[in-house]
């Protein structure tokens, strides 16, 4: 069996459309023998990354068919990943033989944590639960707003749907707070290796963009994979919540990528083929003063 | 007015509350609740209690909501009427948005800490007409017509307008002028 190496730039702690660079590294890897991505570099990592980088690995696992290998994680990553149950969540898709002690796992406790780990997403029941699971941390979070609160879970529940409604596979998301003074920012990441938006709306639709980007467009304004009527709610409102928060999305499918905010939408058409829709989520909630 | 706690639909869709979610779970609970409207008697208004209800997202509020009073003011549930009470502010956010990017002509009472008010589609001069009924609880043509200056068949439309969406109730009243409308809120 050949084994093959790659460096992972350090780019897992920067904003979503940076991290096409790891995409970019994975675009060009074969299918023979085993993966090692070696993380010797990456000096942080951010939900929207965490999310992209097990979907990296569950694309090589189903390319090559051997679990991915993950190296020279220094020891914040490593806690990291282990707090968001990374290696857990995937355990046949992706290890690691870097040595780590257990005395330096991040707290768990929802008083002191600010992360809600990795959750998979395969049928609406488990909506439902990371609902549940997210109110509790949120209302530890956000303490004082019960109307940011229920933004984010209406943010969860129509993300998260479109993976079980419309991808045809599983997929995964994670929550996190980042506090910024005045205010605090929740990071929802989530990511599928399914039809991807271009394909879906295709299936109903035909072709009715030139490019990936324009799909995603066309989602946001509300062109549903759904053969009735109804439908195409849920990008829309997503869009709506995130930027009048202050916050933005970020949607990125197969070859192209859009950046909603307050101020109008970036789209990139430019990227490397990779399977599936990643979305990264930043809903802004002001803290009371 | 018949009553219908919405958290009822919890242990009907077999979920643990608070929130109504999924656009599959709002199809599931749509019959249910059009099943409740159907049941009450003509002339009546069906109160949909939000209490215990911390959020009711898009696609859920799609499903039942606005198709419940898209089926109102196209007269398929006869006069009935529907009022929203006490959503919360979320959930409000999300049925207006949800009639926006439908592009729907409909429009929904709430009752809000004791206080009516329309979300969604409504022009702005029947909306002055529904503020006027609200503020003096009961209106006819004429006494809009004379109050806002307009001629009594525009005054009328405007009501009858208001009352075909399910808006406004009304009530007939023969007077030595003849016959009118009395129009009014439905709960």
């Amino acid at each position: 069996m050949s084994e093959l190496s790659i460096a992972v730039p350090d780019v897992l702690g920067d904003v979503p459309d940076a991290v096409e660079r790891l995409f970019a590294v994975i675009h060009t890897l074969s299918s023979d023998g085993q993966i090692t991505l070696d993380l010797t570099l990456v000096n942080w990592i951010r939900p929207y990354a965490a999310v992209s980088l097990l979907q990296a690995c569950r694309y090589l696992k189903q390319l090559t068919r051997y679990p991915v290998h993950l190296t020279g994680l220094q020891s914040n990553i490593h806690a990291y990943l282990r707090r968001i149950d990374f290696f857990q969540r995937e355990a046949e898709v992706v290890y690691t033989s870097v040595p780590f002690n257990s005395a330096d796992d991040l707290a768990r406790s929802t008083s002191s944590s600010n992360v809600l780990e990795l959750f998979p997403i395969r049928i609406h029941e488990d909506i439902y639960e990371v609902a549940t699971r997210a109110r509790h941390i949120l209302a530890y979070w956000l303490s004082s707003s019960s109307y940011d609160i229920d933004n984010i879970v209406t943010l969860l529940s129509e993300a998260c749907s479109n993976i079980v409604d419309h991808s045809g596979d599983a997929g995964i998301v994670i929550i996190q707070k980042y506090d910024r003074g005045y205010y605090v920012d929740i990071n929802l990441a989530i990511g599928d290796l399914g039809m991807g938006i271009r394909r879906s709306l295709m299936v109903v639709h035909g072709a009715v963009s030139d490019t990936c980007a324009g799909y995603i467009e066309l989602a946001l304004a509300g062109l549903s994979a759904r053969s009735g009527e109804r439908g195409g709610q849920g990008l829309g409102a997503i869009r709506r919540i995130a930027t009048e928060s202050g916050g933005c999305l970020y949607i990125r499918s197969e070859m192209g990528s859009v950046l909603a905010e307050a101020s109008g939408i970036v789209t990139r058409d430019d990227l490397c083929f990779f399977p599936g829709t990643q979305i990264a989520i930043t809903f802004r909630s002001k803290r009371a003063i | 007015m018949k009553r219908f706690e919405l958290t009822r639909l919890f242990a009907q869709l077999g979920i643990a509350g608070p929130d109504l979610l999924l656009r599959g779970y709002g199809q599931r609970a749509f019959p249910m609740l059009e099943h409740i409207l159907k049941e009450i008697p003509p002339g009546q208004a069906l109160v949909l209690d939000f209490a215990g209800i911390s959020v009711m997202d898009t696609s859920f509020a799609d499903e039942t909501v606005l198709e419940l009073a898209l089926g109102l003011s196209q007269g398929k549930y006869g006069d009935r009427w529907m009022v929203l009470e006490e959503p919360s502010p979320a959930t409000i956010d999300n049925l207006e948005g949800t009639i926006a990017r439908r592009k729907a002509k409909v429009a929904l009472l709430i009752r809000r800490e004791g206080q009516m008010r329309l979300i969604g589609h409504v022009e702005p001069n029947l909306m002055e007409a529904w503020q006027l009924v609200c503020e003096q609880t009961s209106l006819t043509a004429r006494e809009l017509a004379d109050q806002i200056g307009l001629e009594i068949n525009t005054a009328s439309t405007r009501l009858r307008k208001l009352y075909d969406a399910r808006l406004l109730a009304r009530r007939e009243e023969i007077t030595f002028e003849g016959r009118q409308h009395i129009y009014m809120l439905p709960i």
